[in-house]
């Protein structure tokens, strides 16, 4: 008879991967760690978006108890388990931002696409939240503070272009290539072995 | 060499996708380009993770206690096994069958039986029903009930932490408190707010009393004026809590550097920062 795989014990120092594994086995307490690991930034995340404690908190036990109850959404080959959680907790923050001056909804494209990557090793899967946050402020604080603040508009407030464009005074054309430009930029600053071939 | 700006190369293409921003011309270009280079897929990934991180740069808050107890405790409601289909079924018995002889002599009395039974079902079963409607149209109304109760203790419960939280803020050492009233004493006569600052955080909260509730197409915006001879500098957007509190991250550390005045205006969130709307709210300054 084969013997049946023994879920993996997870503790404090269990990497992202061996938690999730711990919650594909149905552990509570993978959930628990996983909640104690990454809750206070994707709080943080859902509060800078909506402004508001009682939804963000929402959005927060939706991130949690969708992972939990359709774990088969986390694909870790296709990105790190906190950058999902991170998207998810974003993409569910705009849709209620959205939702409250009934603009449409579009924040639903990342996992389709990245349905496609093959296998993608994440720059900073393996340090700590706090060399994590380290390594972003730093890597920030070398983009302009336009640039910085046109990042930080786009990913916090739903504005689309246009509309950062018109609120800001600045020609769309400028805004879009700008936020590309400065995208690209913070990707090479988190991954300095990076060079890209397509440049 | 750059390209020229109406010539994106893929990997633009590729941050326009992540930021949103592609036109529909684009898109398709994206589409063909990722038919032709297949790695663009790890670009896409790459290009993603990098954005997703942005939180990482802010100042981290702590969720009430009472969330992570909620998230378990529905984790563990979800993890019990579903019910067993099978227990309905007859199960395995040890009692020894009738045998076929004595079955037998019973055979011409069940047609008579089996409907005399029948008539019996039916009329236990419609006053079963009928009781079984009464009982679930209670049990439906006390649910009701108790949802409402249970939604309103979680609403009130948030509110409570928040203005903990808010007060927590306000007491750290080194906070600066700033007393707004009213910019249109006519309208908001009893409006007053209070805002706490803390050079070198950029967490901002506000206590509010009689402050207007406000519509789902409308914002409060804080300005800081850093000195009488400089223009205000936009300082993030809320709306407050039930109880008057709100919490944000100002878009600027230079807003929370101890500026000389705050004021609060109401705007559309589509407004742009490079102007506000009508005054609500100032600070002496």
């Amino acid at each position: 008879m084969d013997s049946i795989p023994s879920p993996p014990i997870v503790n404090e120092q269990s990497t992202d991967l061996e938690i999730f594994l711990a919650i594909q086995a149905r552990q509570v307490k993978a959930l628990d760690l996983l909640y104690d690991r990454y809750s206070k930034l994707v709080y943080s995340t859902a509060i800078a978006i909506l402004n508001n404690v009682e939804e963000a908190e929402d959005v927060i036990q939706e991130t949690f108890l969708r992972l939990w109850q359709h774990n088969e959404i986390y694909q870790p080959q296709r990105g790190s388990l906190s950058s999902f959680l991170i998207t998810l907790t974003r993409s569910r923050s705009l849709n209620r931002l959205r939702s409250r001056s009934a603009t449409q909804q579009k924040l639903h494209r990342i996992q389709t696409l990245s349905d496609c990557v093959s296998h993608y090793n994440p720059p900073l899967e393996f340090v700590t939240l706090e060399e994590r946050s380290h390594k972003v402020r730093e890597a920030l604080q070398q983009l302009s503070d336009d640039d910085r603040q046109l990042l930080e508009t786009a990913y916090y407030t739903g504005l689309s272009q246009s509309e950062i464009a018109t609120r800001d005074g600045i020609p769309l054309g400028t805004v879009k290539s700008r936020a590309r430009q400065a995208l690209k930029k913070l990707r090479t600053l988190l991954t300095p072995s990076f060079s890209s071939p397509l440049l | 060499m750059n390209r020229p700006t109406n010539e994106p190369n893929p990997t633009d293409l590729v941050a326009g996708y992540i930021l949103d921003n592609l036109s529909p011309e684009e898109t398709d270009r994206l589409n063909q380009a990722l038919t032709e280079t297949p790695t663009l897929h790890t670009e896409i990934a790459a290009l993603g993770e990098a954005f997703s991180l942005l939180p990482y740069a802010m100042p981290t808050l702590t969720p009430s206690k009472h969330l992570k107890s909620k998230i378990l405790s529905a984790a563990t409601q979800s993890k019990r096994p579903p019910i067993d289909v099978t227990a309905t079924n007859p199960k395995p018995s040890n009692v020894v069958p009738i045998n076929s002889a004595r079955r037998r002599q019973w055979n011409q009395w069940i047609p008579a039986i089996s409907t005399g039974i029948a008539a019996v079902a039916t009329v236990a079963l419609g006053l079963n029903q009928l009781q079984l409607s009464r009982q679930s149209q209670q049990t439906v109304a006390l649910q009701q009930k108790l949802d409402t109760t249970n939604t309103e203790l979680t609403r009130l419960r948030s509110e409570l932490q928040t203005s903990q939280r808010t007060i927590a803020l306000s007491t750290r050492p080194g906070t600066q408190t700033y007393a707004l009233t009213s910019a249109s004493p006519k309208n908001t006569p009893s409006a007053t707010a209070q805002i706490f600052t803390k050079p070198g955080d950029r967490t901002i909260a506000i206590i509010a009393q009689d402050l207007p509730k406000i519509r789902d197409n409308q914002i409060y915006r804080l300005w800081a004026v850093a000195n009488p001879k400089t223009s205000p500098m936009y300082c993030g957007e809320f709306r407050q809590n039930d109880s008057g509190t709100a919490q944000w991250i100002a878009p600027n550390a230079a807003c929370t550097q101890t500026p000389s005045q705050l004021l609060i205006t109401l705007d559309a969130p589509t407004d742009p920062t490079t102007s506000a709307g009508p005054l609500v709210m100032k600070s002496l300054s």
